[in-house]
């Protein structure tokens, strides 16, 4: 059967793939159909009727984006009987909607409903008797539900059913009082109450301003605000995003609107950024005076960070200084950092932000697939038969992983398997939940590597108290040629070098790990690990994973614990991760923070952090993709770049230098670091 | 007599009012029954036009109690009928107050005419043509209403029923559009929760139901009908493994005082203490057998039905309160009057038929050793009793029992299984893929066959004389009646023989002097709609009432009985209610008709199950068929469902 087919659309022959609706191909094709409740990143819902168009041979007309083109069709998309139909249905639907909001409605200019009331210049009907009561629901501190002026086009209910995993919303009552609402066991709830995790979604695919977000009214129309892509840094995921900027101020962010069909975000994600905003209190750099923290020249501040170190230097007590950063350093950062560390200061007592067992898992499951292969997306984790998560805590580290496997499980063909976190949180057609059963997960990594290359073999005495028909399954969902297993950081950080090892051998005999091809999510507990790692920041290697030469292998872990017994002398910390930390009095601690209160406590000097919005960088996910962030400041109101302080302190302790752009220290960073 | 003024119904306008009363149609031609429950039907306001008998009815009324009705049942998902019903129904009111005028009613046209080209269910298609008719044929009875103080309130009474093609095909009226559309929406938890307001037993209808609603499906003309049955199973397959019931919360309900006995703890009974249970009632049922599950626990084996799945509902119904007292045979270890002496206030008989027919073959009254009913076998198999069958086993029938039989004999490992039937593939009663798994499990047919006589060395079943059969004119029933061919008599070995050609009921426990009666076949009479029997407070249902039926039915007799028992114990009067009533109505006129059938674009191809391959079938009785697996898939499968959404509003 041929997979391209030809249709008339309108008296215009045109060709489409097998299985393409008539709306996607008249949309191919530059011909317009109106739409409402058509989303293209959700499955065609065919609630508003708006896309009727006429097939020759039926007496009906015919919704396009829910009905496949057939090889042959002809198909008319507009005629009076058209027209005049979606006019009349554009007359029903503003006869219950608030249209006399349009005015300071926060959606006004970019609501879908209003475009098209527009373009058809629909006349304005009365308003029919409704039993919708009036008035927002504001019952949490992100999203606003406006019941009156929900046209019930159903893409927040699917967009969280088939996005999110989740099903928040349902329909409640009939005819004109249906109203879309959060239920629980029956019962209208409050969002939180019904499960929802604030990704947002539902927000983002709202046509009109049935769901918006708290803070946007009154911030700037839409068409006025700025748009720049950029990653969220909370977890090693790394999502794309979109921030909205008027001016300077950070309006709103959401999922890029082009792009991944299925664009992911978290609460974190989503919302997070207004905590992070609020977290950037101070904005001018401090010095600890005895009493407490006074304002200091940045000059000053430089000079005297600059002359701590020397002092060290000249003093040939460079191990006395250490760094650490929280991971969410931008690969320039980095790079620039463990460049000053190692060549002007002459130490390997950093540690930018990086586990070392998930350090070591990488480079090991590198070895296998060979340099450059990038691991597996959420969005690869939609189509998958198979899912394996090793490690729990997923729904806190990394939201967007839990979401991803909870949809497929719940909505797609996965089958999931846990090993060692036996708490099932989604449903699935197929779950196993493969306790250890006292067992260490060395030994059953070991025993279902030896399963998978001898399935004849008994192995139940090797394992006892681990059911075998579990193992089993547990191993045809991993060798599935469609698995992708997700290691979670709660993993790496309770772990030995046995244990990673064994891991890698499991997923390379599982299939999962190949040459050219890898199916395994290393989830890190940093936000930039991988970036940090390739510019050589996690101390084991250098940039581009030249293994470092040292003898000494630092983790962060080890450098605090040099801090406790009072050996380091001069410490620079870099990122919010540290506020625990308690520096020794005699330890001259610089810190370069989102404010003073996420300092470690102690510190002697404090530089205000770049907040992410406004940075320009480039980072890496855990799998291995590097990603842009675009700063929403415009250039000649950029602030303090966190780089620029970086070369700023490096040329009070002699280095030579000369990055006159952010673009320089990229090339640079091209030629040692190997291509993604 | 009945007859017809006007009639638009089914796409066919009898326009009688012209003619005298005596030369009009009568009802009885539109297949319409001329009244509910003794009301006469004035007129009929529904999906597919209009039908007036009463000239006198206030169509306008109508109408607009109708269109209150869609308000009432649109899901609210399209425009057109969500806001359109509403905008008529408004407009209607507007016109019978007096405060309409000639703009209304081309209005009216306009917004009908939108509603029915542009909605998304066949409720909103289907609902504007009475008005489209009644504005075509009967616009004088709007106009009388314009511009004009409102006449005086009608005395006609409405009653309102939404079905669809394949609910109104399935006897207990599960609500199928509702359950594939959540599933289509990924809500899977609503569609079980949609099946079990009708019956606990989801998932085993999702295994034995023989689907009339299937049969029903608008999809049929166009390429297959919605696997509905399959989609039942996956919601309560899904359920089970997610643990769906233990998480929905329990609906309170005030314990009632009254408690009732049930005989029999089939699917008739079990469902019936299901209902009664949670209305309040405290439910005791009385069951023969060591095991609970009637039939579905001793004539369905396990490879159709397994018995975890089976159990795990009846469970459900115990977790309610039910008290199941297995091993007690009324009759015996009970008696009808010491159930009443206990002081229980209304008793359900569903014992069932357990004893096989005659055949009325020479030699099987003889008590010969290998001489085996279908039902006798089956239920020693399913007990987990020792049965030997020896190398060649004779089935003789052509219904699910026989295939159950059969194919039960294989997997025994009886080398060689012949099933006699006496018709031809064509009319054989059972399911069309239970006959091609037997067949792929290499069980023999010989078809236009019959036995003549059993025959035995020494009292033990040794083989069987046959006769082969050819068709000649049809019974009652519409089948061709075989007839004997002389001389072609042939005889089949064999170490068993199992007749499975229909049950008759044992019901010992009912004396002469209780007042219950029996009718020519054997089976209780009971009234249809209420299932009461002659004496007040018994009531019965299931295949003791209807005869050798499906499950479905019998759990469609149980609801409604269960529904009347409450209605007697709290009035003193035995009924059931409106919705149940109109359901059986409904059920008269029927719904699916290929000439109204709706538009469709294009054909989806059906989702099949997975079957388990013929070798791992006859290891043992593991199930055989795996139903659906990928719920994408499923949603897919769901997704092709046209929601043939109707609604219909009797005026008595």
């Amino acid at each position: 059967m041929n997979n391209t087919i030809s249709l008339n659309i309108d008296g215009k022959r045109v060709f489409v793939d097998r299985g393409t609706t008539i709306l996607e191909a008249a949309r191919q094709n530059d011909i317009y159909i109106p739409t409402l409740c058509y989303h293209p990143r959700l499955e065609p819902l065919g609630h508003c009727r708006m896309c009727v168009v006429e097939i020759e041979g039926m007496q009906r007309p015919v919704t396009s984006c829910d009905n496949p083109a057939e090889d042959g069709m002809v198909v008319t998309t507009r005629n009076d009987r058209l027209v005049k139909m979606r006019e009349k249905i554009l007359e029903l639907a503003l006869s219950t909607h608030p249209y006399k909001d349009c005015l300071t409605c926060v959606r006004t200019g970019s609501c879908e409903l209003q475009e098209q009331a527009y373009y058809y210049q629909a006349c304005l009907p009365e308003q029919l008797e409704r039993d919708i009561a009036p008035g927002l629901t504001e019952d949490n501190p992100h999203i606003i539900r406006d019941d009156e002026k929900c046209i019930l086009c159903g893409r927040c209910i699917q967009a969280c059913r088939m996005l999110a995993g989740r099903s928040v919303y349902d329909l409640v009552g009939s005819g004109v009082n249906t109203r879309v609402a959060p239920v629980h066991n029956n019962e209208e709830v409050s969002l939180e109450e019904a499960g929802c995790i604030f990704c947002g979604q539902c927000v983002d695919v709202c046509p009109v301003a049935a769901l918006t977000e708290v803070g946007r009214r009154g911030e700037g129309r839409e068409w006025e605000l700025k748009r720049f892509e950029g990653i969220c840094n909370e977890c090693s995921l790394n999502c794309h995003l979109e921030r909205c900027s008027s001016g300077e101020n950070l309006i709103r962010v959401t999922v890029p609107r082009d792009g991944d069909k299925t664009a992911w975000l978290c609460e974190k994600g989503h919302f997070g950024f207004k905590e992070v905003m609020a977290q950037h209190k101070n904005n001018k750099p401090l010095k600890y005076d005895g009493h407490g923290y006074k304002e200091i020249d940045y000059q000053k501040a430089v000079s005297e960070t600059g002359a701590k170190i020397k002092e060290l230097i000249d003093s040939g007590k460079t191990e006395n200084f250490a760094v650490l950063a929280s991971g969410n350093l931008s690969n320039e950062e980095s790079f620039l950092l463990q460049k000053m560390a190692r060549s002007v200061i002459g130490t390997e007592k950093f540690n930018l932000g990086a586990e070392k067992f998930w350090v070591k898992a990488l480079c090991l499951s590198m070895k296998v697939t060979g340099l450059g292969i990038p691991g597996p997306l959420p969005s690869d984790i939609n189509e998958a038969d198979g899912i394996t998560v090793i490690g729990s805590g997923l729904e806190e580290s990394h939201p967007v992983a839990a979401m991803a496997i909870q949809k497929a499980a719940r909505f797609g063909r996965a089958a999931v398997v846990r090993i060692g976190d036996c708490t099932n949180n989604e449903e699935s057609w197929e779950q196993v939940a493969l306790d250890l059963g006292g067992n260490s997960l060395v030994k059953l990594f070991e025993v279902m590597k030896k399963v998978i290359e001898n399935p004849q073999q008994d192995y139940k005495e090797e394992l006892p108290g681990v059911s075998i028909g579990q193992l089993k399954k547990a191993i045809e969902v991993i060798t599935a040629d469609n698995n992708i297993t997700v290691v979670a950081p709660s993993f790496f950080a309770d772990c030995d070098d046995e244990t990673v090892a064994e891991l890698i051998n499991l997923l390379t005999s599982g299939g999962v790990l190949e040459k050219g091809r890898s199916r395994v999510m290393l989830l890190s507990a940093f936000g930039n690990a991988c970036g940090v790692l390739l510019t050589g920041g996690a101390n084991w290697y250098g940039p581009g994973l030249i293994k470092s030469n040292s003898e000494e292998i630092y983790d962060q872990q080890s450098i605090i614990s040099e801090i406790e017994n009072g050996k380091i002398e001069v410490l620079l910390v870099f990122g919010d991760g540290f506020k625990d930390l308690v520096l020794p009095k005699n330890l001259y601690g610089i810190t370069v923070a989102s404010s003073i209160d996420q300092a470690p406590l102690g510190t002697k000097l404090f530089f205000p952090a770049q907040p992410l919005p406004y940075k320009r960088g480039y980072y890496t996910n855990s799998s291995g993709r590097t990603r842009v962030n675009r700063t929403i400041s415009s250039e000649t109101k950029l602030m303090s770049e966190d780089w620029r302080l970086i070369t700023d302190i490096a040329a009070t302790i002699g280095s030579r230098w000369s990055y006159k752009a952010i673009e320089d220290v990229r090339l640079e960073m091209k030629s040692v670091t190997p291509a993604e | 007599m009945a007859k017809v003024f006007f009639s638009s119904w089914n796409g066919n306008v009898l326009d009688e009012r012209k003619k005298i009363y005596d030369e009009r149609i009568d009802l009885k031609q539109l297949e319409l029954p001329p009244d509910i429950e003794g009301a006469n039907i004035k007129a009929l306001v529904g999906w597919s036009g209009l039908v007036i008998v009463d000239p006198e009815v206030n169509i306008v009324n109508a109408l607009q109690e109708y269109f209150n009705n869609v308000q009432k049942e649109s899901c609210g998902r399209c425009i057109p009928c969500r806001v359109g019903s509403k905008a008529i129904a408004d407009r209607l009111e507007k016109i019978i107050s007096g405060h309409g005028n000639e703009e209304d009613l081309d209005q009216l046209e306009g917004l009908a005419s939108l509603v029915h080209d542009g909605s998304l269910c066949e409720l909103g298609i289907s609902s504007p043509l009475p008005l489209l008719h009644a504005l075509e044929y009967f616009r004088k009875d709007f106009e009388v209403f314009l511009n004009n103080t409102p006449t005086e309130k009608t005395n006609d009474h409405y009653r309102a029923i939404l079905t669809a093609p394949c609910r109104n095909g399935c006897p207990a009226h599960i609500n199928i559009p509702a359950y594939i559309e959540a599933i289509s929406e990924g809500d899977y938890a609503q569609a079980l929760a949609v099946n079990r307001e009708k019956t606990p037993f989801v998932g085993t209808l999702g295994r034995v139901c023989v689907h009339p609603c299937e049969s029903n499906c608008n999809r049929q003309p166009v390429d297959q009908a919605l696997s509905i049955r399959l989609l039942k199973r996956f919601a309560a397959d899904y359920g089970l493994r997610n643990g769906y019931d233990q998480k929905t919360a329990k609906n309170k309900v005030q314990a009632k005082k009254e408690k009732i006995a049930i005989i029999g703890a089939g699917p008739a009974g079990i469902n019936a203490a299901y209902q009664l249970a949670r209305k309040g009632y405290k439910v005791t049922v009385f069951e023969a057998l060591p095991v609970a599950g009637g039939m579905l626990a001793v004539g369905i084996p396990s490879y159709r039905l397994p018995r975890d799945i089976l159990n795990y509902e009846i469970d459900l119904v115990r977790n309610l309160g039910v008290d199941i007292q297995c091993n007690t045979r009324v009759g015996e270890d009970i008696s009808l009057e010491q159930i009443r002496e206990e002081g229980y206030k209304a008793i359900f008989i569903a014992s069932g038929l357990h004893k096989s027919s005659n055949m009325g073959c020479r030699g099987e009254d003889e008590c010969y050793m290998g001489f085996m009913p279908g039902v006798e076998f089956l239920r020693m198999l399913n007990l987990g009793e020792k049965i030997n069958l020896g190398e060649t086993v004779s089935v003789i029938g052509g219904g699910n029992v026989a295939m159950d039989c059969a194919r039960s004999a294989v997997r025994l490992g009886v080398k060689e299984v012949n099933l006699i039937y006496r018709r031809t593939k064509h009319e054989m009663p059972a399911n069309a893929a239970e006959v091609k798994a037997a067949e792929e499990e290499g069980i023999i047919f010989h078809l236009l066959a019959n036995p003549v006589c059993i025959l035995d060395d020494g009292g033990v079943v040794s083989g069987m004389e046959c006769i082969k059969m050819a068709l000649g004119e049809p019974d009652e029933s519409g089948r061709r009646r075989p007839v004997p061919l002389d001389g072609s008599e042939f005889v089949l070995k064999a170490d068993t023989v199992i007749p499975a050609i229909g049950q008759v009921a044992d019901f010992n426990f009912i004396t002469e002097d209780c007042g219950l009666e029996t009718t020519k076949w054997g089976t209780l009479v009971a009234d249809p709609l209420t299932m009461a029997t002659g004496v007040p407070g018994i009531f019965a249902g299931g295949d003791a009432v209807l005869g050798a039926r499906t499950v479905i039915e019998a759990i469609a007799t149980a609801n409604r009985a269960a529904e009347a028992i409450d209605n007697y114990l709290s009035s003193g009067k035995c009924f059931i209610g409106e919705n149940a009533v109109m359901e059986k109505f409904i059920e008269k006129t029927g719904v699916y008709k290929e000439e109204t059938v709706p538009e469709m674009v294009g054909s989806r191809i059906r989702l099949e199950e997975e079957i388990a391959p013929v070798e791992d079938r006859l290891a043992g009785f593991d199930e055989a068929d795996l139903g659906f697996k990928y719920q994408a898939e499923v949603i897919k499968e769901a997704e092709r469902c046209v929601k043939c959404l109707r609604l219909g509003l009797a005026v008595l």
